[in-house]
């Protein structure tokens, strides 16, 4: 204890207490008779010391002012203990078959394991952790008695004993001391003896006794030891001990450690480790134009020669490079990914915690960085091992480690010739070039290896470069992908051109045919009106149906198109689907300009008149209702008339005006005739096609019926003009007055009685009317009947609202002296206005809620 | 069936932002819907153990945020994923359109070992409100074909309409996928390290 100035040492069966100065015996602790072994405690305000006798365990705490320790509990245990550690409030007992955890002030102790059949041992280790020995085997334990490390130490044999000496455990065997690093447990060095026996550690220095002769072993200064460990490849080592290293700045250390780790990365991709190489730069940022650069082919020649490497790096050919690509496809959407982040979203970060939380999985880039606090551990603080000569300072040479420019996500480090630095650095300053090269080579590793997440790749947002990767594609006869490739950098003039010349060189094959040429129209928008429209005339004219769907598609692009210049273009390139369009302009998607159901209209009747050209009909035929039509005719003038009658955004004169240039026969087409002349208004041409030319009283009926609207002025009067029709027809056309009392009698409310009798001949049989008169004032009485019900009620009504009037105007409160309000409380004042709820509580008017029936 | 471990499976769930990504999640998970829109910040995951075929597998679902694309996410979220859930509205046709970026993000950052392969899901959801509807079944479905056979689900978190099965379907087609990938042997015949050296006539003249 180096405070207290005091030694503890066990002999002849006793614990003494020695000066450290003189090595003078202070005390012999008498009741430690036939101690086996003890366990000093000094890292605490009081030290404590542990001793094992042959069933006992005795405790001691130092007694300052007596200057020895002081007896302070003992515990009985079954057997006898061999060896013992402090662990916290605990000490764990090695006995001959097993391991015991023992709490000291409660005594309750937690079995272990068994020892395994050799001496049990216990050692103390840095961060609370307890070696135990196990057959050839030393396990972590915690100060909670469990496990701390998946993996036990393996010794090649038993262990004769074991020390501990930062950062490495000693073993002794029988004929070698084996030295093993802490933190990866691979065996660092064995040192040959003869018959060695003990062994024990203080410090950074290691004793060790044989037979004959007593030995102290002194470690190389850490620098020394770490770059032995460089030079030898064996950077995992290099890179624990540079993390535990003690006497190292922060920033040195950090910058020592990318170097090695670089080292490492480098040298996992030498070995064929391509994955945990790539896993590493990633890590470390390394610049990913170097990490392309190893690959043949991916980078222009001239920038692959910029770069240096700490290793002659290999040639990648055959199924290497088929593996190495395999890394490189998913390192390099990691870096792309990286490059486009902005900032990594903190909740993002706090799920993926959960998720390594939860499933003990690392996610997260930083897995191979340990925490630095190892260094920082109270073991190794000591002065002991403190290196004159430090030689961290030459490992690493700042010339060959260059930051580039800050990159979103941090810095990308590269090696580069410290001779002449400026060309590679110029080129990546920007990361848009960086961006171009990693998505660009992605292409490129793709079509090796994944050529169907190319396609993904051209789809989405980018980096390529054009003329790079049109070259590869070209040569590789990857056409799709060179089409997605022009569409997602705009190109869509070299897109179609292409398109355009593989549909006529392929037969077969995805990119033949129109279909591709069409897919790729569809998606363009208004903003490239004029490639649509010069694009889609090769394809209206050899497949003018297919071609229709690039105008007709359902999605944002086409319904951005303006549907005007498309009727235009349509009507000139393939007039066989211009009615078609014209259709799906006017049903699907209800345009309503006149312009274009005109010409609809006009489509549809020029249609009715080359069917009339190819059946003409007999001279004496006469009028054809289209009812009685038959074959094509039955169809065309159908869906003239359904269109007339159903649009309402045509001009009627226009259609009209048409008919009559046709010359066609004035009996033809008379339906069609009476639809647009009532859409002009003239009802009574209408009516008159109806009564007169086809003869057929219930058209006409039904056109009224089809038009009467008593609110519009032109619709109104629509039975009176028939009644016209067929009372005062033109001229040399006899009146048809049987129809006429007919539609009197059954429409006789719809019919303005006055003008109607004024029409009446004035020979009309009164007999006739009598129906007419009936029905008249029939209704005229049943109006007057329900306006005086309606009148009465109303009446009434008023009464009831007068009553309560004056009920209302009959209720009153009383406002005394002491009444209050109901809000505030305070007296209310002559001179205050207040208000009064429904329940007769009294406010102020300010004081009154803004609910005026609610009572506050 | 030798291995009877427990099964974890890993469900992304992808999609423009407001098409119910989460509200899916939680109507599964929780049976809970919240007709108010939070946006989901980042991603979060929730997990569900389900029996598929006999098998008790541990669901573990991954609800990502909508607004940004990947940009935040980074590959750790999609690396390892056993199938991955494309939702869109069908009242919003930008949300069905942007389908294909979002299925050729995810697997450019997941890298799966069978790209042509992997199990997609799609669900056009809030179907709640028919008469606004703009993406039809039959475009929808057309898409799923040309993608490979993505199986396709019509839903409403808010009513529950098939939300059950829809996901009964991803654990069975996450759980194909695992499975398919727990065999990892090369495909036989591929190397022949010993070609049968060909006949020689031993002539004896």
């Amino acid at each position: 204890m180096t405070e207290e100035r005091v030694m503890v040492a066990l002999a002849d069966t006793y614990v003494h207490i020695l000066r450290a100065d003189d090595i003078e015996v202070i005390t012999k602790l008498s009741a430690t008779k036939g101690a086996s072994s003890y366990a000093l405690d000094a890292s605490g305000l009081t030290p404590r010391l542990a001793v094992c006798t042959r069933k006992k365990l005795l405790f001691f705490r130092w007694a300052p002012e007596q200057g020895t320790f002081a007896f302070w509990k003992e515990l009985v245990t079954p057997q006898e203990a061999k060896a013992i550690v402090w662990a916290g409030d605990s000490v764990c007992v090695g006995f001959r078959r097993e391991y015991s955890l023992i709490h000291v002030s409660s005594g309750s102790t937690t079995e272990l394991f068994p020892t395994g059949g050799g001496e049990p041992s216990c050692l103390l280790v840095p961060d609370a952790n307890i070696l135990l020995g196990k057959e050839h085997l030393s396990v972590f334990v915690g100060y909670d008695g469990k496990p701390s490390r998946k993996q036990a130490l393996a010794w090649s044999e038993l262990p004769l004993a074991v020390a501990y000496s930062f950062p490495y455990v000693l073993g002794l065997l029988s004929k070698s001391i084996e030295v093993r690093s802490m933190h990866t447990q691979n065996l660092v060095q064995a040192i040959p003896l003869t018959k060695p026996r003990f062994l024990t550690a203080k410090g950074s220095a290691v004793y060790v006794a044989t037979t004959y002769s007593i030995f102290r072993l002194i470690p190389f200064p850490l620098p020394i030891q770490i770059n032995e460990l460089v030079e030898e490849r064996l950077y995992e080592e290099a890179i624990c001990l540079t993390e535990v290293a003690p006497g190292i700045e922060s920033i040195k250390r950090q910058e020592q450690l990318l170097y090695i780790r670089m080292l490492y990365a480098f040298s996992l991709f030498v070995k064929g480790s391509y994955d945990a190489a790539m896993r590493l730069f990633f890590q470390l940022k390394v610049n990913p134009a170097q990490i392309i650069s190893l690959f043949p082919d991916l980078l222009p020649m001239e920038m692959r020669l910029g770069y240096k490497y700490p290793f002659n790096m290999p040639e990648l050919t055959g199924t290497q490079l088929d593996a190495a690509l395999e890394a490189l496809v998913k390192y390099l959407p990691q870096v792309r990914s990286a490059l486009i982040r902005q900032a990594q979203s903190r909740t993002a970060r706090a799920a993926l915690l959960k998720f390594e939380a939860e499933t003990g999985e690392a996610v997260l880039d930083d897995t191979l960085a340990k925490p630095a606090s190892d260094a920082a551990s109270p073991d190794v603080a000591g002065p002991s091992s403190g290196p004159e000569l430090d030689p961290a300072e030459d490992t690493i040479d700042p010339s060959r480690i260059v930051l580039l420019g800050t990159l979103s996500s941090g810095s990308t480090i590269m090696f580069v010739d410290p001779a002449d630095p400026s060309t590679v650095l110029t080129l990546f300053r920007d990361t848009k070039v960086l961006r171009q090269i990693v998505d660009t080579s992605l292409l490129k590793a793709y079509l090796k290896v994944q050529p169907s997440l190319a396609r993904s790749l051209l789809r989405i947002d980018n980096a390529c470069h054009v003329e790079e990767c049109e070259d590869v594609l070209i040569k590789a006869a990857k056409f799709e992908e060179l089409v997605l490739l022009y569409k997602s950098k705009g190109l869509h003039r070299k897109s179609l051109e292409m398109l355009r010349k593989l549909a006529k060189n392929h037969s077969t094959g995805p990119m033949s045919g129109p279909t591709p040429s069409i897919e790729y129209l569809r998606d363009l928008g208004v903003d490239h009106l004029d490639l649509i429209l010069e694009f889609s005339v090769w394809i209206l004219a050899s497949h003018p149906k297919s071609a229709l769907s690039i105008f007709t598609h359902d999605n944002e692009a086409v319904r951005s198109l303006p549907m005007d210049s498309i009727v235009a273009h349509i009507e000139s390139h393939a007039p066989t689907v211009a009615q078609a369009y014209l259709e799906y302009v006017v049903f699907d998607r209800k345009s309503t300009s006149s312009k274009l159901h005109n010409k609809l209209a006009f489509t549809y009747l020029n249609a009715v008149v080359t069917a009339l050209k190819a059946a003409p009909r007999a001279k004496s035929a006469g009028p054809v209702k289209v009812a009685n039509e038959r074959g094509t005719l039955a169809t065309v003038r159908g869906q003239l008339l359904d269109f007339l009658r159903a649009s309402t955004h045509y001009e009627p004169a226009r259609i009209l005006s048409r008919l009559a240039q046709l010359k066609l026969e004035e009996t033809e087409l008379y339906e069609e005739r009476a639809v647009l002349l009532a859409g002009l208004g003239s009802h009574e041409e209408a009516l008159i096609i109806y009564v007169y030319g086809l003869a057929d009283h219930d058209m006409a009926v039904e056109h009224c019926n089809r038009y009467y609207d008593p609110e519009l002025e032109s619709h109104r009067d629509v039975y009176l003009t028939l009644l016209k029709v067929y009372l005062a027809p033109p001229e040399t056309i006899p009146a048809q007055p049987e129809p006429a009392m007919d539609l009197l009698n059954a429409y006789s409310s719809r019919i303005d009685i006055p003008r109607a009798l004024e029409l009446l001949p004035p020979d009309t049989p009164l007999a006739s009317l009598l129906p007419f008169f009936d029905a008249v004032l029939k209704s005229k009485s049943e109006l007057y009947r329900r306006n005086l019900v309606l009148r009465n009620l109303l009446r009434s009504e008023n009464l009831l609202v007068r009553e309560q009037l004056i009920q209302e105007r009959s209720r009153y409160v009383v406002i005394e002296e002491n009444r209050m309000c109901g809000v505030c409380h305070k007296r209310i004042l002559s001179s205050q206005s207040f208000a009064v709820y429904p329940n007769n509580v009294v406010v102020h008017y300010r004081c009154a809620s803004k609910d005026r029936d609610v009572c506050p | 069936m030798a291995t009877r471990k427990k099964v974890l499976l890993k469900v992304i769930i992808l999609g423009d932002s407001g098409v119910g990504k989460t509200s899916l999640m939680n109507q599964y998970v929780n049976s809970k819907f919240s007709s108010q829109y939070k946006a989901t910040i980042g991603a979060d995951f929730l997990t569900k153990e389900v029996m598929v075929e006999d098998r008790l597998v541990t669901m573990q679902i991954w609800d990502t945020a909508g607004q940004e694309r990947f940009q935040s996410l980074g590959v750790a979220f999609y690396r390892g994923a056993d199938c991955c859930v494309l939702v869109f509205d069908v009242n919003l046709p930008k949300t069905f359109e942007n389908l294909d970026s979002w299925r050729d993000e995810f697997l450019i950052q997941a890298g799966p070992r069978d790209p042509d392969n992997f199990p997609f899901v799609v669900l056009g959801n809030k179907i709640d409100l028919e008469d606004q509807r703009r993406i039809s079944t039959k475009r929808a479905m057309t898409w799923c074909t040309l993608k490979g056979n993505i199986p396709y689900f019509e839903t409403s978190a808010k009513e529950n309409v098939e939300v059950e099965q829809a996901f009964h379907t991803i654990a069975k087609n996450a759980l194909k996928q695992e499975n398919d990938v727990d065999l990892g042997f090369p495909p036989p015949s591929a190397i022949k390290l010993h070609d049968p050296p060909p006949k020689q006539k031993k002539g004896c003249c």
